[in-house]
């Protein structure tokens, strides 16, 4: 009996984790050849592969429907442990690795974020079963928002802005294949595009005003207001707005006057540098104020709808409500709590990253050329200059940047070979998907492609210079415990998805 | 809500699901073709120019700057007396540290604050200089900031006792150019400063070296720069510096070995001090510049220094006053009574033609009348600068009286064309071609010049004119000084030079020495030198500079004054003063020294030029080193003045 279910192992995919998990530990290696106190992450990080093939194996036994039925207790305890990292004295910051919260169960330290991930897919699918049939309804869609909102919130609040975001395109990718109407999912792609892009813009625009407000600054009479702008640098514009500015550790305090003539000098520079669609944006009141009467109207249409029973204005009242509500809370935003300087600069950098030499910027000017250093053939195993060492040139090398250092040391040649592998992971997942005859199987195969599936999307779009510079791990090859075991676990589920394809 | 599923429902779901993992895996599949597009563009692509991106992560080359070679006078043989003329020295710079401290500009800034504090330095100073509007956005994209220049031994013990000074600021030792003659020998040495655009387009210098900005330096620029080192420094993202190799090490430039006489060279300066003039003094012998001081001047010190205010004011006076220009070499003026003695050469040389011998005579009553050729124009009254008159005289003693009426007679005798023919032998329309950039020639006119730029003929008039040196023809003073070292030296012009050896800093070997160069080779009868130049030593012994000039601690002198009119009519002290001689009279040609003193406005030649010539003799012929010959004797002639009612140009 077992040995029956031995064959049914999927050794594709576990060929393709092995291959990968094994480069990542021949990168790690490689990058403290060169320096006597390395902190030994290759070894580590065997340790961790070893914990999760066996975790792996020992998932492929469990029955995945069991883990529908304890799709919620699941879901709570993982959402407890995010809890308990906030708690102070329990969850704590380790030293030099940003923004990410630890729980520190005796020597081991976890990230909980991880396994919320993995929960938070596992009661989506549960809940997208259970709900199939409805799906096509708007009102469906709430719950499973609220499933992925909490933990979002949990870990924005650690703060991981970056991992907080992740669950956004899983939510979405569950939805499109659980079902969902297409124009639901469209309308809310739309809704929160608009909601962040359009803050995100404003402050960008501000950012690059900041230069040609120095420069007009400059020829006017208030020369010491040139000093206070170059050091405020993005923070002139809350300065302007009122709000309290800290410069380090004091408060900025300015006169009545200079705020005047900084006011004045301000106003002449967006006059002169922007567009209509500038100037329309950072008047929130205007746009707040429209965005009301947007939503108004899209109820009228709403209530003639239900009044007379006419449908001819069905095809625009969601839409102009959708616009309505994004653009009230775009607006909000903006007043209230608009994006930083430093979230402005991860999230655009990748565009120009000559723009911002410092912080996300640098991360980016300095990966390209890393990565295109290694040209064809490789610079050769340990002699990654830009990514090896304890202060590796390009940030995070072992852990985000991982595939800088890969694609520097063995060229385009072996990249390309690995992203085959790393790819062929969640494409053998979606086979699984595809294949398994019941339909909490499919969908949990799915959601955990997915989740796969982005971590590769947006680490890979980081690291090449085509995405946002947002901190995500490249699944099985990052350096870290918790992320290459809870991977190796939904690995685990897929394996044990195939295994089963025919039982029931 | 339904609860039972139709068939026909639960297809339809099932397809769909299908249908979207399909576009799911063809994301998927797009997803990695992108990948690998991008892998191809920054890999293949652009490999080779993210190549050298990384590597200006990973190393950054810096330039190790060489030494400029040094400059030494003739003394350098004998270690003991040798000195520097131009010297460098390392002028210790504080330059904050401002990598460690990018993120907190605060507190950089209030170390500076307490480090200007701390050496008493004006705090007007350092918050216009230093904490300047940009000097956080510096700070933070690391711009090095230099706080201080040149700190001395005492501000570098005060600094020394801050707490981690190290962290903050880091010593950073740069060449300085000093030059220990300072104004004396500014027109021979030049000052350096940073390269121009022009000194840019060779593509040898960098735009970081110092370059030379006028004479040595100028010329012997690319011998004196030496090679720079290369050094490649590993990084990590501190900017701390990791690995340290030195390509290659720099290479000083060479020394550079001058004819110049240091003793000479600060007696003529200080001699020219009061006046606006130049002296030379070379030796006839092999062409060395022994002292070539033009004054004013300008201090290359301070020209070679950062540009401060003081700079600044010290370049806007130097250009005012003009004192950029190398009289000696860069300017000309009318040559006067020294041109006596070439005059008295041609009438020599061609004796026979014109049917003339030293011993012939003419009388001198003050005047010379040109009998006019034409009954329109009325005759012409030349005057001798003496309205006493000088009598009778030979060739001799109208060289030693510088009797005018004499030349008068021997020019219109001669001819305008013999006179110029002689000039231009001389090369005293020629330049000397002296180691020094941004020299002139001299001007010698002829009759088509005349034609063609006036519009008219060579008059008689003219002639009168030039033969007592007057009129169209300049010269510049080491055109003069080369004319008469064919009389000291049998006919032979050496090149004048200045740089005699060029040596390797490291083992002193020769790089090369300057070998005396004959430029002109003029066959003179003997009886012509031996008459001029028994007449220029009566010039000095008993004539117009015999009273400065006949001394018991000077050697025997021979030359001749000269007092060059200006177009300034009746402005005496408008008259430019000449000196032309050497020493001692008689000696073997290697032992003596010739030396020509101009002296603009300076009143007359012995008056004017005769005390300078007579401290540059002084000082290259010092007690003991000179055997005088002839006893001081004779009349002391009264000293010549300037011809007030000489005649310009028709």
């Amino acid at each position: 009996m077992l040995e029956r279910k031995l064959e049914k192992l999927d050794y594709l995919i576990i060929f393709c984790v092995f291959f990968v998990i094994t480069c990542g530990i021949i990168t790690l290696f490689t990058q403290e050849i060169n320096i006597t106190d390395g902190q030994g992450r290759w070894y580590k990080q065997i340790l961790f592969a070893c914990i999760g093939f066996v975790a792996m194996f020992l998932m492929t036994r469990i029955n995945y429907q069991f883990l529908g039925s304890y799709a919620v207790l699941i879901y709570a305890v993982s959402m407890v442990l995010l809890v308990l990292t906030l708690i102070p004295g329990i969850g704590y910051l380790p030293m030099g690795r940003g923004a990410r919260s630890w729980l520190k169960i005796g020597p081991f330290s976890i990230q909980t974020s991880e396994f919320a991930k993995l929960a938070t897919v596992i009661l989506l699918g549960q809940y997208l079963v259970i709900k199939e049939r409805e799906i096509k309804k708007l009102s469906v869609l709430v719950v499973p928002f609220l499933i992925v909102l909490l933990p979002m919130v949990l870990i924005y609040k650690q703060p991981d802005f970056g991992t907080a975001v992740s669950f956004l395109p899983i939510l979405l990718a569950m939805l499109f294949l659980g079902g969902a109407d297409i124009i639901h999912l469209s309308s809310l792609i739309i809704l929160g595009g608009i909601t962040l892009i359009v803050p995100m813009y404003v402050e960008f625009t501000k950012l690059t005003l900041v230069q040609p407000l120095v420069e007009y600054l400059s020829k006017t009479d208030k020369i010491e207001l040139v000093s206070l702008v170059n050091q405020l640098g993005g923070k002139t514009w809350l300065l302007l707005k009122g709000k309290t500015v800290k410069l380090g550790e004091t408060v900025v305090q300015i006169k009545p006057i200079l705020m005047d003539a900084l006011k004045e000098a301000s106003d002449q520079v967006i006059d002169e540098n922007t567009g209509f669609l500038f100037k329309m944006f950072i008047n929130e009141d205007l746009m707040i104020g429209l965005g009301i009467i947007m939503a108004l109207v899209s109820l009228v249409l709403l209530g003639l709808r239900y009044a007379r029973g006419q449908v001819q204005f069905r095809k625009y009242y969601i839409p102009i409500g959708m616009l309505g509500l994004s653009i009230i809370a775009a607006s909000f935003i903006n007043k209230v709590a608009p994006f930083t300087e430093n979230q402005v600069v991860r999230l655009t950098a990748f565009i120009n990253p000559e723009q911002f030499k410092q912080g996300a910027g640098y991360q980016l000017r300095a990966s390209k050329p890393a990565i295109g250093s290694g040209r064809f053939f490789g610079r050769g195993l340990g002699k990654g200059e830009m990514t090896e060492g304890k202060t590796p040139h390009v940030p995070e090398s072992s852990t985000d940047f991982i595939f800088a250092s890969w694609a520097e040391q063995t060229g385009f040649f072996w990249s390309v070979i690995l992203l085959f592998f790393l790819l062929a992971i969640p494409l053998r997942g979606l086979q699984v998907s595809f294949e398994s005859k019941d339909r909490f199987g499919s969908l949990l195969a799915a959601g955990i492609v997915a989740l796969i599936f982005f971590h590769m999307l947006i680490n890979l779009g980081i690291v090449l210079g085509l995405m946002p510079v947002t901190g995500l791990p490249l699944s099985f090859m990052s350096y870290g415990g918790s992320h290459l075991i809870m991977s190796m676990i939904a690995v685990g589920i897929i394996i044990s998805i195939k295994i089963r394809k025919h039982a029931n | 809500v339904e609860n039972r599923p139709s068939s026909s429902t639960e297809f339809k779901l099932e397809e769909n699901f299908k249908g979207r993992l399909y576009f799911f895996s063809i994301i998927i599949v797009f997803t990695l073709v992108i990948f690998i597009f991008q892998l191809f563009n920054l890999q293949v692509v652009n490999g080779a120019e993210n190549f050298l991106k990384a590597e200006r992560f990973v190393r950054r080359s810096e330039a190790l700057p060489a030494a400029r070679g040094q400059i030494y006078d003739r003394t350098f043989s004998s270690p003991e007396k040798s000195f520097p003329l131009v010297q460098n020295s390392a002028s210790l710079d504080v330059i904050v540290n401002t990598g460690l401290f990018k993120n907190n500009p605060e507190k950089i800034r209030d170390f500076v604050i307490q480090f200007y504090e701390t050496l008493s330095v004006p705090k007007a100073y350092y918050e216009n200089e230093v904490i300047e509007p940009k000097f956080t956005k510096k700070i933070k994209s690391r711009i090095p900031i230099l706080l201080l220049q040149g700190v001395t031994p005492a501000q570098h013990e005060r600094i020394a006792q801050f707490d981690n000074i190290g962290r903050y600021v880091f010593f950073l030792p740069t060449p300085k150019r000093i030059y220990n003659m300072g104004p004396a020998l500014a027109h021979v040495t030049g000052y350096v400063g940073l390269p121009n655009t022009n000194d840019l387009k060779n593509s040898e210098i960098k735009s970081y070296q110092l370059v030379g900005k006028g004479g040595i330096e100028t010329l012997y620029d690319q011998y004196l720069r030496g090679t720079d080192g290369f050094r490649y420094q590993r990084r990590n993202t501190e900017g701390n510096i990791e690995e340290e190799k030195i390509i290659s090490h720099a290479s000083m430039g060479n020394n550079l070995i001058l004819s110049i006489d240091r003793k000479v060279q600060i007696a003529a300066y200080n001699a020219l001090k009061n006046f606006r003039g130049t002296v030379i003094a070379m030796k006839p012998g092999t062409g060395e510049v022994l002292a070539l001081a033009s004054n004013p001047s300008f201090d290359p010190n301070i020209l070679s220094g950062k540009n401060t205010q003081a700079r600044l004011l010290h370049l806007k006076r130097v250009n005012k006053n003009g004192g950029f220009l190398n009289l000696a070499i860069q300017s000309r003026f009318p040559p006067a009574s020294t041109f006596k003695t070439l005059v008295g050469l041609a009438a020599l040389e061609s004796e026979h033609k014109i049917n003339f011998s030293p011993s012939q005579t003419f009388h001198c009553n003050s005047r010379f009348m040109l009998k006019s050729s034409s009954s329109v124009v009325p005759d012409q009254e030349f005057l001798c600068w003496d309205k006493r008159g000088h009598g009778t005289n030979d060739l001799t003693h109208a060289l030693e009286k510088s009797c005018s009426v004499y030349f008068y007679n021997l020019g219109y005798k001669l001819g305008a064309e013999s006179i110029l023919y002689y000039s231009r032998l001389f090369g005293l329309d020629k330049k000397s071609n002296i180691d020094l950039p941004g020299e002139t020639e001299g001007f010698v006119p002829s009759n088509e010049w005349k034609k063609r730029s006036q519009g008219m003929k060579w008059f008689d008039g003219d002639t009168i004119n030039l033969s007592i040196g007057q009129g169209f023809i300049s010269v510049t003073p080491v055109g003069l000084a080369l004319f008469y070292m064919a009389l000291v030296n049998n006919g032979k012009v050496h090149q004048p030079y200045i740089v005699s050896e060029m040596r390797n800093p490291l083992d002193n070997s020769l790089v090369f020495r300057t070998t005396p160069r004959v430029i002109r080779d003029i066959p003179l009868k003997a009886s012509t030198l031996e008459a001029l130049n028994q007449g220029l030593r009566m010039v000095a012994k008993t004539g117009t500079a015999s009273r400065l000039l006949n001394q018991p601690d000077l050697p025997d002198i021979a030359g001749k004054t000269g007092t060059a009119q200006t177009k300034r009519r009746g402005q005496s002290s408008s008259n430019h003063a000449w000196f032309v001689g050497y020493a001692p009279f008689g000696a073997p040609v290697a032992d003596q020294v010739l030396v020509v003193v101009f002296v603009e406005h300076g009143v007359g030649g012995s008056v004017g030029a005769g005390p300078i010539a007579k401290e540059v003799f002084k000082a290259a012929f010092p007690p003991g080193t000179f055997v005088k010959k002839d006893k001081i004797e004779g009349p002391k002639m009264d000293e010549e003045l300037p011809q007030g009612e000489l005649e310009e140009e028709p």
